[in-house]
């Protein structure tokens, strides 16, 4: 007996590999993937917000609205500012749009400045203030990298304060610290790019065996179907590029 | 006059810190402790007043020097490359919502934007913008239409061909992105914004096409991809200088002298904590006895 359980399964193993045979080429099975995918996130989002938006403005609003209009009427403005968004929609009044995008972009631009000073100044210098003498010659070593690097990284994201010399003008001392520091800054910042990169394609890889243990694990033959339509995809590809 | 302005802002300055020492003092809180950063408050205030300075400086008229953005340079050459093959401009900006801590990336990715539609309408290249961003839809159509419209080619203006809103969704937004990089067939592949595990797929469908391209985010995991596969990337803070410097506006360069008066004040800190730590001494201790005294 085929489960819906199964049937989801297999869809989603489908889903998996239609969306790798874009590796190959686009083709016919891609697009369908990729629209059911889009039109799936799409269908989810307006979901999710017409059910926020019922669950906290529309419905404490028609069952009870006395204590909507005493405690939840500030639910009111955000509601306000979404029906602005679809001024774009009238050439005449379209401007009003703006005013919900900027209410938008100014909260998400304090949010980040909440954190900023602490985050990336505050705890930045008091991690980076580190004994450069000492007996553990090892230790005394990467305190060096870690302080030369980020006063290079910091360095290098100058862009407005910066010594500068004249053409055919010897560089001053300033310069050249500046200079030195900049481009430890950058050899820094890429030795540390390598290291993220792969500790980033060791997660991927990772996530690439968990999804073929799922289809290999429960039943061999739902690797054997995963590959045919690998097969069908491709083949697909190159009947289409015929 | 000019004298009576340039001294009003250091003493509204001192004012300001004096009273806000003032509040610390009279509240006994300390200037650095991890649970009451005030000495965090302190920087933001001063940080604030600096980008305010400067921008006053350049709304009197004084101009900010920026030092050389290779990949900044490079958008030109981008467009120019794609007219030349007859392809499209391609740029996204990233997914999800416009008021999260990202905005200020989603910021920086609309202007440069604005400074790509200018260059599409000053070559006649064809642009096509792919949203993941559902509050900017508005806003992009109105920074392409003043592109091609301020460069004389209304024509190019599509609305329905230049803007494509997708979906806020991380991996169906990436799906239907690499898709029409390649189904466009695109000249110059342009991201900037922040931007997570897809990067690297948006990377692999331009160089699928051997697009031009040029990438930037602010996000340190995925500057690595765009690092490595990228023809120019804007490496973390660059994103923002770039967004200021195609805004073309003195105002939001001078905002960015105020950031580097920030990153020069960590450097100073840096190295006197350093010194002041080989003399047997921390500056959190000498920064709060300081504040004390004081």
């Amino acid at each position: 007996m085929i489960s819906w359980d199964v049937l989801g399964a297999w869809l989603c193993a489908a889903m998996v590999v239609w969306i790798y045979s874009f590796a190959y080429r686009d083709n016919a099975l891609y697009k369908l993937a990729e629209h059911m995918f889009v039109g799936t996130a799409a269908g989810y989002s307006i979901a999710l917000a017409l059910d926020s938006l019922n669950r906290v403005v529309v419905s404490p609003a028609v069952r009870s609205p006395g204590t909507f209009w005493t405690t939840s009427w500030h639910y009111l403005v955000p509601v306000a500012l979404g029906i602005l968004l679809f001024a774009k929609y009238s050439r005449k009044y379209y401007w009003l749009a703006r005013y919900a995008v900027a209410v938008n972009i100014a909260v998400g631009s304090g949010l980040a400045l909440r954190t900023v000073p602490i985050a990336n100044i505050v705890r930045q210098i008091t991690a980076t203030i580190l004994p450069l003498w000492g007996s553990d010659p090892v230790k005394v070593l990467n305190n060096w990298i870690l302080v030369l690097i980020t006063l290079g990284g910091l360095t290098y994201f100058l862009f407005t304060i910066f010594p500068r010399v004249a053409e055919g003008a010897r560089p001053s001392p300033t310069y050249r610290v500046y200079r030195s520091l900049y481009y430890i800054g950058i050899y820094g910042m890429m030795v540390g790019f390598g290291a993220l990169f792969a500790n980033t394609i060791m997660t991927r890889v990772g996530f690439l065996i968990s999804i073929y243990l799922i289809y290999i694990q429960p039943e061999a033959w739902a690797a054997t179907v995963a590959a045919i339509l690998a097969a069908i995809a491709i083949i697909l590809g190159i009947l289409r590029k015929r | 006059m000019k004298t009576a302005r340039g001294l009003l802002i250091p003493v509204v300055v001192i004012a300001l810190v004096a009273i806000l020492s003032g509040v610390g003092w009279a509240l006994r809180i300390q200037l650095y402790s991890p649970k009451t950063p005030f000495s965090a408050f302190l920087i933001l205030v001063g940080l604030l007043t600096a980008g305010y300075f400067f921008m006053t400086e350049a709304r009197a008229g004084k101009s900010v020097p920026v030092r050389r953005i290779p990949a900044f340079e490079a958008v030109e050459e981008a467009v120019a490359r794609s007219v030349e093959m007859g392809r499209p401009v391609h740029m996204t900006f990233g997914f999800g919502t416009i008021s999260s801590s990202m905005a200020p990336q989603f910021i920086a990715g609309l202007g440069v934007l604005s400074h790509v539609a200018r260059l599409c309408g000053k070559y006649g290249a064809k642009l096509v913008a792919t949203l993941g961003v559902p509050e900017a839809i508005a806003t992009t159509e109105e920074i392409i239409r003043e592109g091609y419209y301020s460069a004389g080619r209304p024509e190019l203006f599509d609305p329905t061909y230049n803007v494509r809103y997708l979906t806020d969704q991380q991996f169906a937004y990436a799906s239907a992105v690499q898709a029409t990089l390649i189904r466009e067939n695109v000249g110059a592949n342009i991201v900037v914004g922040p931007f997570w595990a897809e990067s690297l797929i948006f990377m692999e469908a331009g160089n699928m096409v051997n697009a031009f391209q040029i990438a930037g985010t602010a996000r340190e995991t995925q500057i690595p991809f765009f690092v490595l596969v990228a023809d120019y990337s804007f490496i973390g803070e660059e994103i923002f200088a770039a967004g200021a410097l195609a805004s073309g506006d003195k105002e939001t360069l001078a905002s960015i002298r105020g950031q580097d008066v920030g990153k020069l004040l960590t450097i100073v800190l840096v190295i006197l904590g350093v010194l002041t730590l080989l003399a047997g001494l921390k500056l959190v201790d000498a920064l709060n006895w300081a504040w004390k005294v004081g």
